[in-house]
């Protein structure tokens, strides 16, 4: 398994859909198609749905940290949603889940508010 | 369980080899039946170190580089060996929204231990990991699987 990104226009968002594993082998191919994600239309708000994703580093992670500065160098937004098990726990070791906002649904057109717990 | 050899793989000097050495890696841990979630850290500590090679350091004789691993009772050691490079491997500072740096980082909270070595021949990173295996868990932690879903 490699990776396999597209993408598709929803109500109000662009929704970005990853499947495979991110590593250094992959993340250049991420990386460029996150770029024509970005120049194709300006979305402001990107939807990552990374229900698809069995594996990613801080190589992968790289690369969603640069698109996210670029969606919000223009004032946009980029969420990350559905992660797996595996994706939550980098963003979590990292403290990245502070930094990306992660919505259940890649669909819904507004993310839910945070409900502290 | 018992100690199982260690498993030793010399690879291309390449990215796309990080991805061969992780799916080893991880059929090796899941027939030995580590927990999904110990799996999951321990791909992630492989992939850091063999990532960091690549980036940092020279390849081995032959453009090659060596990764290996030893799955025991409780623990995964993982180690990848390269040709050296200008500098020693060491933790990065990174901020919150910085790309890079991250890799040791990672390594180090995933690990009880980790450590490198230098030989002639080049250099090695090491980690060890803390692993649950299924038959263990049953006795050590009772109960702890939240419902979901």
């Amino acid at each position: 398994m490699e990776l396999n990104v597209s993408s598709r226009f929803h109500d109000d968002h662009t929704i970005v859909t990853i499947s495979g594993e991110i590593d250094l082998y992959t993340a250049p191919r991420l990386h460029s198609e996150l770029a024509a994600v970005l120049a194709d239309g300006m979305p402001t708000r990107v939807v990552i749905d990374m229900s698809g994703v069995e594996f990613c580093d801080s190589t992968g992670m790289n690369v969603l940290l640069s698109c996210l500065r670029r969606v919000r160098e223009r004032g946009g937004e980029l969420e990350i949603a559905s992660p797996k098990p595996a994706v939550r726990k980098i963003l979590q070791v990292t403290g990245l889940d502070s930094v990306f906002t992660l919505v259940d649904d890649a669909n819904r057109s507004r993310p839910k508010p945070a409900v502290p717990q | 369980m018992e100690v199982t050899e260690a498993s030793v793989l010399l690879l291309p000097f390449a990215a796309a080899s990080v991805g061969v050495a992780r799916r080893r890696l991880v059929s090796d841990l899941i027939a030995a039946d580590v927990y999904d979630s110990a799996v999951c850290d321990v791909a992630l500590v492989i992939s850091e170190l063999f990532s960091n090679a690549l980036r940092h350091a020279a390849p081995l004789p032959g453009s090659k580089i060596r990764v290996a691993w030893r799955i025991d009772p409780g623990r995964v050691q993982v180690s990848v060996s390269d040709g050296g490079g200008p500098t020693v491997p060491e933790l990065g500072e990174p901020t919150q929204g910085a790309t890079g740096g991250r890799g040791l980082r990672i390594v180090e909270k995933l690990s009880s231990r980790w450590g490198t070595s230098a030989g002639d021949e080049g250099t090695t990173v090491w980690a060890e990991v803390p692993v649950r295996q299924a038959e263990m868990t049953r006795i050590v932690v009772p109960a702890v699987a939240t419902e979901s879903g």
